[in-house]
């Protein structure tokens, strides 16, 4: 199967003509492995690169990449082709980054001194001003709300 | 916006944009895990919805 540049896409998507993945989601539902294989490597590199690109780091974009697939996996029975596949499968990896994001444990100041060969004064300091800059950006809300 | 979707979170047509372009890059993933991953997937595929034949390549 030809595969769709994202410009295509993006074209099939505001024109609402038929999805390109809808034939491989019925295929795959039915157990078909060729269709199951074609989808494993159209999407592969798009949730890598989502994953990676957010996270910075191999090993976590690995976790959430195989934690997307076996959602996307778990749940294509319940996809009802109401919107796009690759729509539906963007909005899994993205609740799933986002989950995951929130049980993550930040890491200790000496811990990130450690790795970044830095002091922790310097930690601290970047820390501050990376808060600063994010409480700056989300506008109304307060630093002391947050705190 | 794009026309409706099944999905809870709100999605802007330009990280969809950013998704997809993914195919034009080159993405420095493991090969072996990419390999992993994939034989687990097959399995878990199998065990759902019961695969037509070994490792996803039918």
């Amino acid at each position: 199967m030809t595969r769709d540049t994202a410009r295509e896409q993006m074209e099939r998507l505001r024109g609402g003509s038929l999805d390109p993945d809808g034939e491989l989601v019925e295929r795959i539902r039915r157990g078909s492995g060729a269709h199951f294989s074609e989808f494993y490597e159209r999407y592969f590199h798009r949730l890598y690169h989502f994953a990676y690109q957010r996270l910075g780091n191999q090993a976590d974009a690995e976790e959430v990449v195989q934690e997307t697939f076996t959602a996307v996996f778990r749940c294509i029975d319940t996809f009802r082709g109401q919107s796009m596949f690759s729509f539906w499968v963007y909005g899994i990896a993205k609740n799933t980054l986002n989950i995951w994001l929130r049980h993550v444990e930040p890491l200790p100041v000496q811990e990130i001194a450690v790795r970044t060969q830095c002091s922790n004064d310097a930690v601290h300091s970047s820390l501050y001003r990376t808060k600063r800059l994010f409480f700056g950006a989300a506008g109304s809300e307060t630093e002391s709300s947050h705190a | 916006m794009l026309r409706e979707r099944e999905t809870s979170v709100p999605i802007s047509n330009e990280e969809l944009r950013e998704f997809l372009e993914a195919d034009e890059l080159d993405v420095l993933a493991s090969p072996r895990f990419k390999e992993l991953l994939k034989q687990r997937l097959w399995e878990l595929v199998c065990c759902l919805y019961g695969g037509s034949s070994g490792r996803g390549e039918a």
